[in-house]
């Protein structure tokens, strides 16, 4: 326990009101507490020495799956372990890369708490769930006014989110009205459960007669500041026919570097992740193209 | 402080809680539960693994104020009445799942909750359960021995 950190007092709202009461009088002084392992991490490297509440949101229902006809709405407190468990994930095959995304995140003790809502706020750039949500254009409803922005907005940067005073994520919100889409999530990292070097997200939709890529969004991660949109990989690849693999390798060689800077750290150069992100990026769009 | 009751492998304990302070200490250092241990302390190694409503967690990276309202199981709760060794903690006996011991409660615990939503798992299936413990003596087969046979030993006392 980092004695740097010392919170006063552990709050437990019964009301979105009340959390919201709570956030306007503490501002940065409280952070919301959901799983609770990312914030026991930072904790333990002394980051939180300003903090005087924690604010536990366990007891505001706000763990749910809910499959709509146009979309699936997440509750901010979901668990990794309880969404994964949902059916509902299956139902649609524009799920895929959640799914493949649950898959990756490990362990399984961190799966069983660690929450939606608490993976897309922490806004680390190599957190795999936030890649998946990204390149389906999920979108956060915030409350207690229930307004809702991109998650692409959402997300500014390391730990830094875009929520006023007296604002929390209610719920994340991913469409999946369009006809023949699927999507894919690839990770590559040095053990089964440490974080990516590299990860990438992809939708992709093709024509009425399956075969032209008529829109795809591809988010790449393990990267500064904030997941990438790799807008110069998406443009080569619009009207390409999807079983073309040489022209779909072609895009992916010739414009990844345009769209993204690697950095180097411990795990890896730059220079690796670089090469990295040409290959988990076209097997990863090659996968979501054999799921629509 | 907050004073509170735990419920820690069924028995209801008062307890006065630090907003900061981790489950893992309050289990070993006032409740002197120390079959859960600390290791790593970054949630890493799962030595520290308890289960807390039916599913395996890190005790070193949950608040004790979280588990407040909740079901604990720890090590020490897996003995029966007369103090005899459950079945798992038989079964990584016989099939030598442990040699020096320390990571063996985390083990235990994440067995138990795997075995307990999953009675009969596929090798796989163990595997991706421990993926979140170490253990640096066995190289982990015998301890994937060890539940494959605590699985077979518990469906045989349930017929």
């Amino acid at each position: 326990m980092s004695l740097a950190f010392q919170p006063r007092s552990f709050l437990r709202p019964r009301t979105k009101e009340e959390l919201s009461k709570h956030l306007k009088e503490f501002g940065e002084a409280a952070k919301i507490i959901a799983g609770g392992t990312g914030i026991y991490e930072i904790a333990h490297r002394g980051l939180l020495s300003d903090v005087e509440a924690l604010i536990d949101i366990s007891g505001l229902n706000l763990s749910y799956v809910k499959l709509e006809d146009d979309s699936l709405r997440i509750g901010a407190a979901t668990t990794m372990s309880t969404l994964f468990a949902s059916k509902d994930l299956t139902r649609s095959k524009a799920l895929g890369g959640i799914i493949d995304a649950l898959k990756a995140i490990q362990p399984l003790q961190v799966k069983n708490v660690a929450t939606v809502g608490g993976s897309i706020c922490t806004a680390l750039p190599f957190f795999d769930l936030p890649v998946a949500l990204l390149s389906l254009g999920a979108r956060v409803r915030m409350g207690p006014g229930g307004t809702a922005k991109t998650l692409s907005d959402f997300i500014k940067g390391y730990f830094s989110v875009d929520l006023e005073r007296g604002e929390f994520v209610e719920e994340v919100e991913i469409p999946i009205g369009k006809k023949n889409i699927a999507s894919a999530f690839q990770k590559f990292a040095l053990t089964h459960d440490d974080w990516a070097l590299i990860n990438c997200g992809v939708s992709v939709s093709l024509d009425e007669n399956m075969q032209i890529m008529d829109s795809v969004i591809i988010f790449g991660g393990g990267v500064p500041e904030k997941p990438v949109r790799a807008k110069s990989v998406e443009q080569s690849l619009l009207g390409l026919r999807a079983d073309d693999e040489s022209k779909i390798k072609q895009a992916f060689e010739g414009e990844v570097s345009k769209d993204l800077e690697p950095i180097s750290d411990i795990r890896s150069s730059a220079e690796y992740r670089g090469r990295l992100a040409k290959i988990i990026g076209r097997r990863t769009c090659v996968q979501a193209i054999s799921r629509v | 402080m907050e004073s509170t009751l735990l419920s820690v492998n069924g028995q209801k304990y008062n307890v006065s809680l630090e907003p900061s302070e981790s489950l893992n200490h309050v289990i070993r250092e006032r409740l002197g539960l120390i079959g859960t241990k600390r290791g790593c302390e970054t949630g890493g190694c799962g030595s520290c693994t308890v289960i807390v409503d039916g599913k395996a967690i890190y005790s070193c990276m949950m608040y004790a104020m979280q588990a407040v309202g909740k079901q604990i199981i720890t090590i020490e709760g897996l003995q029966g009445n007369n103090a005899e060794l459950d079945v798992i903690q038989r079964s990584f006996m016989v099939a030598g799942g442990l040699q020096c011991g320390y990571c063996t409660p985390g083990f235990i615990m994440s067995a138990k909750a795997l075995l307990d939503s999953n009675p009969d798992p596929q090798l796989g299936e163990i595997k991706d359960a421990l993926v979140g413990n170490l253990c640096r003596c066995t190289g982990y087969t015998k301890i994937f021995d060890s539940i494959l046979l605590a699985a077979k030993e518990r469906q045989k006392s349930n017929k």
